[in-house]
């Protein structure tokens, strides 16, 4: 069987806390239980007595031994115990005390929760698209990122032709499969005309805009003035480099879906200066992925 | 300042959003900027972009300028600024949506730009404006353009 031998190594840009294989840890005591008959009627006095709101992505108890809460809260262990039976609560039901290592916050990704379980039981809510985003080539396949390369290859075509830098950008409506413009770098004529921004520019004359600049070598699909069409909803956007600050807030402002670029730039906002696409305090996020067609792009 | 803050008035009456933009070199005014997104279609022609782009239309620069703002530029305005090389980027309120300069995303800090940034020039008036255009109480502004203002 012929296989399309993909040479793009794609990889989600993803916030750096999904990206921890371990979360930080925190030091609780716990004590054991003496009587087992008695375990949940203790979890259940516990809670009212001495509830731990900061510590409720742990579970309270991991076989016979109960959380009793955060290291830092008392000096010793039987401080803690004097504190509990002060409040009123029955430490006899109560063994041995000690300090554990637990993690601080709930895991975001299922090795964190791998990591998490071992030191003390842990919830967690699986999402299967940061799974599916951490996994091999993004969780996309062979095929996809064959169409995906197929675009890069029009961002190329661009940057090679390019009057500025050797770089371009193709913004492509993945629903429809038609590519809505392409640009290539212009910086020679203007400082400020990034193919991003060309390409962004060529989009709004494509939905009967007036656009801001006149460009000649670059190209747009006429007649995309849908009513559905707006900014670049829904829309791909195809880069030959990591965009610059300048284009990747441009593409929040213009809420495109995907961002996909080959090679990272050392003035790139999309994972090498950061990751603005992560910004929590922004309005609009789009998915970023790097490493498609990377050598075609590094030899620009 | 005060041309400025005159400027987003004036955008405010047309049921634009209320962002005055204007560079100075000197105590020469050289251009001035408005929000151009509803007539282009392009959600990045803030009124920073638009005023750039006057300036390199009249064969000029905008390196040597000071940047006066009604409010904090987003980042991509920020960026394209303090790239540009204005000599001092001036501004009257923070924009806690997109701000630039510290509000979301602090530009200057990632590009290592050593370019002046003054904040808090008459802070209020630029801030009651954007209130006023956020709040929809324009009574200017046709019912339709406040139904389909964009968000600067
Ligand atoms: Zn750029
Ligand atoms: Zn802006």
């Amino acid at each position: 069987m012929k296989k399309h031998i993909s040479s793009s190594n794609l990889e989600a840009v993803l916030e750096d806390i999904l990206l921890v294989d371990s979360l930080p840890s925190v030091e609780v005591y716990a004590a054991t239980v003496t009587h087992k008959k008695r375990l949940s009627e203790v979890i259940l006095r516990l809670n009212t007595v001495m509830p731990v709101p900061d510590l409720q992505h742990l579970k309270r108890i991991n076989g016979l031994r109960i959380l009793l809460c955060k290291a830092c809260s008392f000096r010793t262990g039987e401080d803690a115990i004097a504190d509990l039976a002060a409040r009123g609560f029955d430490v006899t039901s109560l063994g041995s005390v000690e300090k554990v290592s637990v993690v601080d916050r709930l895991p975001t990704t299922r090795r964190q929760f791998e990591a998490a379980k071992n030191l003390w039981p842990v919830n967690f809510h699986e999402d299967k698209l940061v799974e599916k985003a951490l996994s091999y080539r993004a969780g996309f396949c062979e095929e996809e990122v064959g169409g995906f390369e197929k675009w890069m290859e029009m961002a190329l075509e661009a940057a090679r032709r390019s009057t500025g830098y050797k770089m371009g950008c193709a913004i492509v409506d993945p629903k429809s499969g038609k590519v809505i413009s392409v640009a290539g770098d212009r910086r020679g004529q203007h400082p400020l005309q990034h193919s991003p921004m060309v390409a962004m520019d060529l989009v709004a004359k494509s939905q009967g805009g007036s656009g801001a600049w006149e460009t000649d070598q670059d190209y747009y699909l006429t007649g995309n003035d849908s009513p559905d069409a707006y900014l670049c909803t829904g829309y791909d956007a195809y880069l030959t480099h990591e965009p610059c600050v300048m284009c990747s807030m441009a593409f929040v402002h213009s809420r495109i879906k995907r961002v996909f670029y080959g090679v990272g730039s050392p003035d790139g906002a999309l994972g090498t200066l950061t990751k603005l696409h992560t910004t929590p305090a922004l309005n609009h996020h789009y998915e970023v992925y790097r490493g498609l067609l990377s050598d075609e792009c590094l030899k620009l | 300042m005060e041309r400025a803050l005159e400027l987003a008035e004036r955008a405010l009456a047309k049921g634009e959003v209320p962002v005055g933009c204007i560079f100075v070199r000197g105590s020469c005014a050289i251009a001035t900027g408005a929000n151009d997104v509803n007539r282009t279609k392009n959600a990045t022609r803030h009124a920073e972009m638009d005023c750039v782009d006057k300036v390199l239309k009249s064969g000029d620069s905008a390196r040597d300028c000071n940047a006066h703002l009604t409010v904090e530029p987003c980042a991509m305005c920020a960026a394209a600024l303090l790239n540009l090389k204005v000599e001092r980027l001036i501004y009257g309120c923070p924009n806690d949506r997109f701000g630039g300069c510290g509000s979301v995303v602090d530009v200057a800090a990632l590009l290592g730009s050593q370019i002046p940034i003054i904040s808090a020039v008459l802070p209020d008036r630029a801030m009651a404006l954007l209130k006023q255009f956020y709040a929809g109480t324009n009574p200017n502004a046709p019912l339709s353009k406040v139904k389909t203002k964009k968000p600067k």
